[in-house]
């Protein structure tokens, strides 16, 4: 990538592909107006999604350090999008569903937070829009010296040979 | 329509992306990240969040031919300082290596320039 792109050079793109093989082809369910019992399909489904993240740790770190707030250093806003379609065996309503996630993400020495909206892409994935929070936190550091280090062998560098 | 939904939920938890971990990461260096600078400095340092060990630690300093110009790594703390001296104008590629105290590898690149 030229210099005078680089700042381009933190932007990530992820994705995911996936096929979904139920195991029945078709399970009972009750008629919400009826009660009765009808046998509903399941159907096949390709299951596709990714995210695009620009990521401000590496802009600071590797590519150029503007002098932002260290809050801001440590973000990376996100979008993410997973998205299910149906292949076969499909009740004939819209076949393609999931939701679209705009958010960011915290990263902290010990800890990562993430907020992220839920997006429906239509009306057959939802109705409302919804919120995310998910907290990773980094056990061996928070716990270094526990379930931090290693079970077996030396516990630090200095008693290893070669690490 | 209950079980579509909450596959999609599941499906979006699962595939919700993580960073990497946090260990010894370039917290700032000197010169910065990017930046340029007027004259040739007497060394690069490089400030980490982590304590390194100083053995499985170390970095290098290129210049705009792509060979070596640095005299070695020093490492001290959460410091790892490049040797350098009489920088001619030019863009410079620094390359890091660190083995934090919690024994997390890491690794980075970053460039400056001397003049204009």
């Amino acid at each position: 990538m030229p210099e005078s792109m680089r700042l381009l050079k933190p932007f990530a793109v992820t994705a995911q592909l996936g096929y979904a093989i139920p195991t029945k082809a078709s399970v009972n369910e009750e008629d919400e107006e009826t009660g009765l019992l009808f046998a509903a399909p399941v159907p096949r489904a390709f299951n596709w999604g990714g995210t695009l993240q620009y990521s401000m740790p590496y802009l600071k770190s590797s590519v150029q350090d503007l002098g932002l707030p260290a809050f801001i250093n440590r973000m990376i806003p996100i979008v993410e999008w997973n998205l299910s379609t149906e292949t076969s065996n499909f009740s004939g309503e819209e076949r393609t569903t999931g939701t679209i996630n705009p958010g960011a993400i915290y990263v902290a020495d010990k800890f990562q937070l993430a907020v992220e909206a839920i997006i429906p892409v239509n009306r057959a994935s939802g109705d409302n829009v919804g919120v995310m929070g998910q907290l990773h936190l980094y056990l061996d550091d928070i716990f270094p010296h526990s379930i931090g280090k290693p079970l077996f062998g030396p516990t630090s560098v200095a008693e290893g040979v070669g690490y | 329509m209950r079980n579509l939904k909450l596959a999609l939920l599941l499906l979006t938890l699962l595939g919700c992306s993580t960073a990497a971990q946090a260990h010894a990461l370039l917290e700032h260096a000197s010169p910065a990240v990017g930046s340029t600078v007027a004259s040739s400095p007497g060394s690069v340092t490089l400030y980490f969040t982590e304590r390194l060990e100083p053995k499985f630690s170390g970095g290098e300093v290129r210049g705009p031919g792509g060979a070596r110009v640095d005299r070695g790594a020093s490492v001290s703390g959460n410091v790892m300082r490049l040797g350098v001296g009489g920088l001619r104008p030019g863009r410079y590629s620094v390359t890091w290596h660190a083995l934090s105290v919690d024994t997390h590898k890491t690794q980075g690149s970053f460039s400056f320039q001397v003049g204009k």
